[in-house]
């Protein structure tokens, strides 16, 4: 007999297929990355070189990305989900989380809250997220610890709220977009192991 | 009332062998699927695969399509709206048949 919970996760991973394609959020954490550091004091470059390096990462992420699609349709396969399937998901992120996520970082960037409350709003999205595309995952509930416990480092003195938190926040954030879309693949690639035969190409039937 | 395992004899055997159950379970939790990703998810060669979705679309419970993309084969599959009913019901049978054994046993013991 396919075992419950074997059965529970194809359904999970069939339905939210697309977000399990962790490679496809790796571009958007080196871009998130590259945004915190531009936040930073350290920066080196300005000018045409600051802007120069801006385009050109903004491009080769562009190419990755549509690359990445690629490459999940020809090594793993194809699957359509059904329309508006995601509408009620799509209508909570659009009306709830990302007003909650810009207001947050519009707080944490034009006043001094004695924490940084992007922190908390963030973390509960990231939990948000895995929860409606299908769990398993466990490393976005660490994921969502981390962002919430950067709630608390101006309180512990490390970083001051303003220009500076926003800065480090952006740079863990994009860590986490890197290292928690590597693990996303990681784990589709454990469900979804190598066919026996070539699975590159479709010649079945 | 029957006793679990007589009901687990009941079972609609084209649907419950474990390959072909997890093709329906998984072309249930979506609009259609192509081959390749039904291949990786089953473990099973091609012929083999072939063999089960042959199976099922003759049973009229699985629709298969096949188109070129690019000049390559792409062969997909979707549920009929038999098919849904019946995976449907299949998981439906399992669940209570799941629930009637709990309940078996701890009448049992």
């Amino acid at each position: 007999m396919l075992e419950e919970a074997r059965s529970e996760r194809i359904r999970a991973v069939t339905a939210n297929y697309f977000f399990w394609q962790g490679l496809r959020w790796v571009p958007g954490g080196l871009i998130m990355v590259l945004a915190g550091l531009l936040w930073s004091d350290w920066w080196p470059f300005t000018g045409w070189i600051e802007d120069a390096l801006l385009i050109g990462v903004l491009l080769a992420a562009l190419g990755l990305s549509a690359g990445i699609g690629r490459y999940y349709r020809r090594a793993f396969g194809h699957v359509s989900p059904f329309p508006g399937q995601q509408a009620r998901r799509n209508i909570v992120k659009w009306l709830v989380f990302y007003p909650a996520m810009v207001a947050s970082l519009l707080i944490d960037g034009l006043t001094r809250v004695p924490f940084f409350l992007s922190g908390s709003v963030w973390g509960a999205a990231i939990v948000a997220y895995w929860w409606s595309t299908g769990r398993g995952r466990h490393h976005y509930l660490v994921a969502g610890a981390v962002v919430v416990g950067l709630t608390f480092v101006p309180p512990a003195g490390v970083v001051a709220t303003g220009t500076g938190m926003l800065s480090l926040f952006f740079v863990v954030l994009g860590v986490i977009y890197v290292v928690g879309g590597v693990l996303d693949h990681l784990e589709l690639r454990h469900f979804l192991p190598p066919a026996p035969s070539d699975p590159a190409g479709d010649t079945g039937l | 009332m029957s006793q679990p395992f007589e009901e687990l004899a009941e079972l609609d055997r084209l649907i419950h062998e474990p390959a072909r159950l997890a093709i329906l379970t998984a072309l249930n939790a979506c609009r259609s699927a192509d081959f390749l990703y039904l291949q990786r998810l089953t473990g099973l060669t091609k012929g083999n695969l072939s063999s089960h979705t042959a199976k099922l679309e003759a049973a009229g419970l699985v629709r298969v399509d096949k188109t070129f993309e690019r000049k390559i084969p792409v062969t997909r599959l979707s549920l009929t709206k038999a098919g849904r009913e019946r995976i449907d019901e299949h998981w439906r049978q399992l669940d209570g048949l799941r629930r009637r054994s709990v309940q078996w046993r701890l009448d049992g013991s």
